[in-house]
């Protein structure tokens, strides 16, 4: 009876403390769930794209804001041109005779470059730098934007700001807005809480005076051209910070703009993050191309469901018609090329912030336009990640379009990063997905 | 005996089963999950490795730690199964529940989210900070039905959070896009009456004289928005991950250091820095950047002119170069006596960034060490206009126009000083002192866009 007793007391207690004792210990038998994922890839691109790092190897996390690919020195080959906001200054990158690239500085200290034009502006047969300064990368309402023209002389370039005094500028292109011969400027003051979008009317002598067309914050691009197909120049512009809208400013012809508000969205979280006027549909008329991902008011950012491209179609008479052409996630910048050669433009992405813990996930596609505006998406890269810069144009001579992109990295992951990319255009042929790989 | 034997064998068996229910829960609960993934901050990963190991152990408040952790790192899928393990534990954790809803927000799955942050407004609040969350839960709900393009949505949750700035700010703005101005009209009359000096709601009284067709008036409204420095948070998110983002990663390093930086404990501050640059690694870091600044402020501040330059040397092998490097640089061949390589790198750094301090150190060398007093006026007169400016944006008229005035007495042919003494009188409501001025800046430079609108503004006939 007593060794009963003791057994029955020795379960009494070592059942509460052996299971006191083994219960963290014990497995879990259920499956994991799925972790959800809302990133996109796409099949591999069938066009034979050669993934090249342009400039010296880096160490560090570039911050790349804009690229360019131009002829600079009028050489007949063209250059690519970067934004660095790391370095603040501004890189031209020349072709060497074995296909490297020879990178300099062009322009030293211009404060967080956002956007470089290239023109000739005082009409000198040379080509001017006009840049963008943002002043900062980070959200900042601070008055610390400016417009800065650098005049190409044969002494090297000489600096004049020609709009100071406003907040960060993000973009700035040019036109003879008011037909006196000489070249003006439109201006996308992103600013932060605040901005505007503004045109300067050149007065010669690199004098030049503001009027704005626009007050509201996050002017991102102001695309210029004749959209309205009556002879002169319009101006465009993506407002993209709590309000999501795309304005056009009519041109009268003599410089006084009518402003017309062509579309919105109550999604204050689209993302616009560019514009782009090209004629997609080949009916002879400028379109507009809007890639939708920016959420970096984010610590970190995320694909959304509605990020992406979205075309414009100019129906005419300012009337457009938007059709969403792509739903890659964090889509930060388009271009427009004919990739495949069959006549009709394609459009090539980056994206900024995919869902970068799904490796396969893309960061560069182009949209092959079918000629009826049905766009089939093909991958062409999963890394480098980052991406918020695209230009595409021929850089090897071939007379094919190529495509670069520059890297931001400004979120996490900090991995796989990149600088300067370039996918050269090959032959038609297997994918080269995988051939980007560091 | 028999009696007593019973009685043990009754509680064996009630404490097997009880062990037997414990056992099968445990061994049926969701194993915490960590993401596959190496980030260049080597913290990040072994701190949320300890902390799913607490919460795979832990309660409903383990669980939700482990879910904020991964919050903060933008690890949303993850997070919202944390969240969900926390709610099976606890199903009125109010955190966890704040926590999933976020992370389902930031996945871009809005309905979903939608519906867990309403169940956060029914949980009964615990805290301050959860009576907060339940504000932005509701505020959530409107910008998750303004994502999904419901405008009917999206305005009834902006209603129900009336009072809550954000709410109003959202709720006119919707209004005045759907052609409703006159609806927005005592929306934003009230919150400009309660918030004198708010950016957003000037912003909005501009589109609204637009939309009610008064050019004046909304000119009027733009430049009282130039002149607003309070700023509505219309998002939650950033004072929501913030904290979260600072419970793992160098983050916990850097947050002291930021706490001492500024302060004129210069030996905290490097060895706080110098702990983060040791835990780094040879990783780059994205806001670790500001573990170098510091390191190059203590180096200046402690007058060690070699240090100075041998962190910038260190620096610009990543190609960096900014204001703050070339000041600094500035500063080092100043301590070295070197001023003519001192005044080239503050030049250089002036053309990124201007500031009153490099002003003023320019001012000093080209009254000593390289006389010459039209530069050194011209910088002296570009500190008293930085400083004016500051002074204006800041609500300091008077000593705004003192600098501003001083300004012009320097440098006569600056337009700017000019510009700015004509805005403090524009908005002193003293047009004629401010037309006065206009007109000074623009004789200087006609081609001075604002200062331009401004005379045309207070020259042209008055109407609505």
């Amino acid at each position: 009876m007593l060794g009963k007793f003791l057994l029955w007391f020795s379960l009494a207690i070592a059942i509460p403390v052996g299971t006191a004792m083994w219960l963290p210990q014990v497995p879990a038998w259920r499956t994991p769930p799925a972790i959800y994922s809302g990133g996109t890839s796409y099949p591999a691109s069938e066009l034979d794209f050669r993934f090249q790092e342009i400039g010296p190897p880096f160490t560090g996390l570039p911050l790349i804001t804009n690229v360019q690919i131009v002829d600079f020195d009028d050489d007949g080959q063209n250059e690519i041109i970067a934004c660095d906001a790391l370095g603040n200054r501004i890189l031209i990158h020349k072709r060497q005779s074995d296909g490297s690239w020879e990178e300099s500085v062009l322009i030293a200290d211009v404060s967080v470059p956002a956007h470089v034009t290239v023109v000739d502006i005082d009409d000198d047969g040379d080509l001017d730098v006009i840049v963008a300064v943002l002043g900062n990368l980070m959200p900042d309402d601070g008055v610390i934007g400016r417009v800065e023209l650098f005049e190409n002389r044969d002494e090297g370039f000489v600096r004049h700001v020609i709009l100071d005094d406003v907040r960060r500028v993000a973009d700035v292109q040019y036109g003879d807005f008011n037909g006196d011969g000489k070249l003006d400027l439109a201006v996308a003051v992103f600013g932060y809480a605040r901005g505007e979008v503004l045109w300067l009317e050149n007065l010669g002598d690199f004098e030049f005076r503001s009027h704005t067309l626009l007050s509201a914050p996050g002017a991102i691009h102001v695309p210029v051209g004749d959209f309205d197909q009556d002879g002169d120049l319009d101006i465009m512009a993506i407002v993209t910070q709590n309000e999501e809208e795309l304005w056009g400013f009519e041109n009268q012809g003599d410089g006084t703009f009518v402003a017309r508000r062509l579309w919105m969205t109550i999604n204050l979280d689209l993302g616009g993050a560019g514009l782009v006027a090209a004629d997609l549909d080949g009916d002879g008329d400028l379109d507009l191309i809007l890639p939708a991902g920016d959420n970096l008011e984010d610590f970190d950012a995320y694909p959304q469901p509605y990020h992406g491209c979205y075309w414009f179609e100019n129906l005419g008479n300012w009337r457009f018609e938007m059709r969403r052409i792509s739903d890659l996630g964090g889509t930060y910048a388009a271009a427009v090329a004919d990739f495949d050669g069959d006549g009709h433009q394609d459009v090539v992405l980056v994206s900024l912030t995919n869902d970068w813990l799904g490796p396969d996930n893309a960061s560069v596609i182009w949209l092959q336009n079918d000629g009826q505006q049905n766009f089939t998406p093909w991958q062409i890269a999963s890394h480098p990640m980052h991406l918020v810069t695209v230009a595409a144009g021929d850089i090897d001579g071939d007379g094919l379009p190529d495509i670069v992109a520059g890297s931001l990295n400004v979120r996490r992951p900090h991995a796989q990063a990149g600088r300067i990319s370039a996918w050269v255009s090959g032959q038609r042929g297997e994918s080269s997905v995988l051939r980007g790989e560091r | 005996m028999i009696l007593i034997l019973r009685l043990l064998i009754a509680v064996v068996l009630f404490e097997t089963a009880v062990a037997g229910i414990l056992l099968a829960r445990r061994a049926l609960r969701q194993e915490a999950q960590v993401p596959a993934v190496v980030l260049h901050d080597p913290l990040v990963m072994p701190q949320l490795k300890e902390l799913a190991r607490a919460a795979d152990r832990g309660d409903s408040d383990d669980q939700t730690r482990f879910g904020m952790a991964l919050l903060g790192k933008g690890f949303y899928g993850h997070a919202e199964w944390a969240f969900r393990d926390a709610l099976r534990s606890n199903a009125q954790n109010a955190d966890a529940q704040f926590g999933l809803a976020f992370s389902l927000d930031r996945l871009g799955r809005m309905a979903e989210s939608s519906s867990e942050y309403r169940k956060v407004t029914q949980l009964n609040p615990r805290s301050e900070n959860q009576k907060l969350n339940q504000v932005h839960a509701l505020h959530a709900i409107g910008r998750n039905a303004l994502r999904q393009e419901n405008l009917v949505g999206a305005e009834e949750s902006f209603k129900v959070n009336s009072g809550f700035s954000p709410a109003d700010y959202l709720l006119a703005q919707l209004l005045l896009r759907s052609d409703r101005a006159e609806q927005a009209a005592p929306i934003i009359r009230r919150k400009l009456a309660e918030l004198p000096r708010s950016l957003e709601f000037h912003f909005l009284d501009h589109r609204l004289q637009l939309a009610l067709g008064r050019p004046r008036a909304a000119f009027e409204a733009a430049a009282m928005m130039e002149r607003s420095d309070y700023v509505v948070s219309l998002n939650f998110y950033t004072e929501y991950v913030m904290p979260l983002e600072r419970m793992t990663g160098l983050s916990t390093l850097i947050s002291p250091l930021g706490e001492v930086a500024g302060t004129d404990d210069l030996d905290r501050i490097e060895e706080l820095a110098k702990q983060v640059k040791a835990a780094q690694g040879d990783t780059p870091v994205f806001m670790a950047k500001i573990v170098d600044d510091q390191l190059l402020d203590v180096a200046v501040r402690g007058k060690r002119p070699e240090r100075v330059l041998e962190l910038l040397a260190e620096l610009r092998v990543e190609g960096r170069e900014n204001a703050g490097m070339l000041e600094a640089e500035g500063d080092a061949w100043e301590m070295l006596e070197q001023p003519e390589r001192a005044a080239e790198h503050w030049q250089r750094a002036l053309l990124l960034t201007p500031s009153v301090g490099l002003h003023e150190k320019l001012a000093r060398h080209f009254d000593s060490h390289q006389p010459d007093p039209e530069r050194r006026d011209r910088h002296l007169a570009q500190a008293k206009l930085l400083q004016g400016i500051e002074d204006y944006r800041g609500d300091r008229l008077a000593t705004a126009i003192e600098n501003l005035e001083a300004a012009t007495r320097f440098n006569p042919r600056d337009p700017n000083p000019w510009f700015y003494l004509g805005e403090i009188r524009f908005h002193r409501r003293q047009p004629e002192l401010a037309l006065a001025a206009y007109e000074r800046c623009l004789e200087i430079r006609p081609g001075h866009g604002p200062a331009e609108a401004k005379r045309r503004h207070l020259t042209e006939p008055s109407g609505p």
